[in-house]
């Protein structure tokens, strides 16, 4: 049984409080949409976890366990930035991480790059690739090991109408056995995944360095 | 047994992958190619000015710490610009191994470097000069432990806005102890004692296992 817990994480910038004691349990077959403005620090929640920054103080365990060596092999991580190489092109890049991270994902991979129409951008260099493309590609990048662990930085801008859906039938497929957590800055973005994801998933808010529940009626 | 298989191809991989960007960057070693050019000229030119043979492996030392400097940009600093990084970061190895890999690719693009300067050098002074076995190794060994000093430099600095400054800064300083080992091994004016070349190869491998250890730490945080 997974278990993700994140233990009184505080994270301060530049003098700034951003995120102010979070205390957060996820089991497995969970599904999580952190919902933010801008700069709330869904980023830096989401790097936290998966080990990329340092929290300034607390914990994060999975599966018990604190070290991020564990869990790289168990996590995929989907940021933001495009974290493939330009040079590269996107099968190259792929191959690459495939190798180092023993290709477990390699059937999940190829329904993904399927649904992403990937296919016809295939031998092209990530450089040349526009930021919808990059995106694809990336996502592609963070199932590469099958992750028991997903996390998702804002997945579905860059994303058009057609892949945005098949991406969603994707982790509506694959979201048992695992925890998966995803991040929205955008309210009418929600709305829409929270309509169009056929799964039922918790939403919580990040708002003054703190997770809430999220309740529609707010807005 | 299996392991140290894995572990061996790992670092072949990354080697491999470095290698591809690298070459696929052509104006980078375009303007490398430009510097070993021109200061082989300008060496070239004082060598046959004065007279001066005994310059020219001194020289290489000089060029090898310089081609350091320039290729620990495009180690982990360069995955720092790029944002590549977290994709190193997130990857299911080591950091050691990561290390070790970006240390054995410096070494090939410095290494590689010294031979083609070594071949303009001898080509500009129309030199007849015989490199003794002792140089050859010193040339490899030195090459090898300024791919070290660069890396960790590199893996040291990758986050720091500073770095311009930081990175010749440093690497002046950890190759401070070794650079007059290596010159007085290849200089046949100066007398070499007999361990002077396992000396040379003692300080690398203490070098290299240091700053693989270190490495740990600098990647991880």
């Amino acid at each position: 049984m997974l278990k993700l817990q994140l233990l009184d994480i505080w994270k301060k910038y530049g003098g700034k409080w951003v995120l102010k004691g979070i205390d957060f349990e996820v089991s497995e077959s969970e599904v999580i949409c952190i919902y933010g403005e801008n700069g709330v620090g869904k980023t830096t929640l989401l790097k936290i976890i998966a080990g990329l920054v340092t929290p300034t103080k607390g914990k994060i365990l999975f599966n018990g366990e604190s070290s991020r060596k564990y869990r790289n092999r168990f996590q995929g991580v989907l940021l933001h930035e495009n974290i493939l190489y330009e040079e590269l092109s996107v099968e190259e890049n792929i191959r690459y991480y495939s190798i180092l991270y023993r290709g477990d994902g390699l059937e999940l991979v190829d329904r993904l790059v399927e649904a992403l129409g990937l296919k016809k951008y295939w031998g092209s260099r990530v450089g040349t690739l526009s930021y919808g493309w990059r995106k694809r590609a990336n996502i592609v990048k963070a199932f590469l090991n099958n992750p028991r662990l997903l996390l998702l930085d804002e997945p579905f801008t860059g994303l058009d109408m057609v892949a945005y859906k098949n991406f969603l039938r994707v982790l509506a497929d694959v979201y048992l056995d695992r925890i998966t957590i995803f991040t929205i800055s955008n309210l009418e973005n929600l709305y829409q995944v929270y309509r169009d994801l056929e799964i039922d998933f918790t939403i919580r808010e990040l708002r003054d360095g703190k997770l809430h529940e999220f309740r529609f009626q707010h807005y | 047994m299996s392991s140290d298989s894995n572990i061996i191809k790992q670092i072949y991989i990354n080697i491999r992958k470095d290698l591809t960007i690298e070459v696929r960057r052509g104006y980078e070693y375009l303007s490398s190619l430009a510097f070993i050019i021109a200061s082989s000229l300008v060496i070239s030119h004082i060598i046959t000015k004065f007279l001066r043979v005994e310059l020219f492996i001194p020289s290489l030392w000089i060029i090898i710490v310089f081609l350091g400097i320039f290729t620990t940009y495009s180690s982990f600093v360069r995955e720092v610009d790029k944002k590549t990084i977290y994709g190193v970061r997130l990857l299911p190895i080591p950091a050691p191994i990561i290390f070790l890999s970006k240390s054995l690719y410096t070494y090939i693009l410095v290494f590689t470097q010294s031979i083609v300067y070594l071949g303009f050098q001898t080509l500009f002074t129309m030199s007849t000069l015989k490199l003794s076995m002792d140089i050859v190794y010193t040339l490899i060994i030195f090459s090898l432990n300024i791919s070290i000093i660069a890396s960790f430099t590199s893996a040291l600095v990758m986050y720091s806005e500073g770095r311009s400054f930081l990175i010749p800064m440093l690497i002046f300083i950890f190759s401070l102890p070794i650079i007059p080992l290596a010159v007085a091994i290849s200089d046949p004016e100066i007398p070499a004692g007999p361990f002077d070349l396992p000396l040379l190869a003692m300080e690398t491998f203490t070098l290299f296992i240091t700053f693989t250890i270190l490495s740990e730490y600098l990647l991880e945080t």
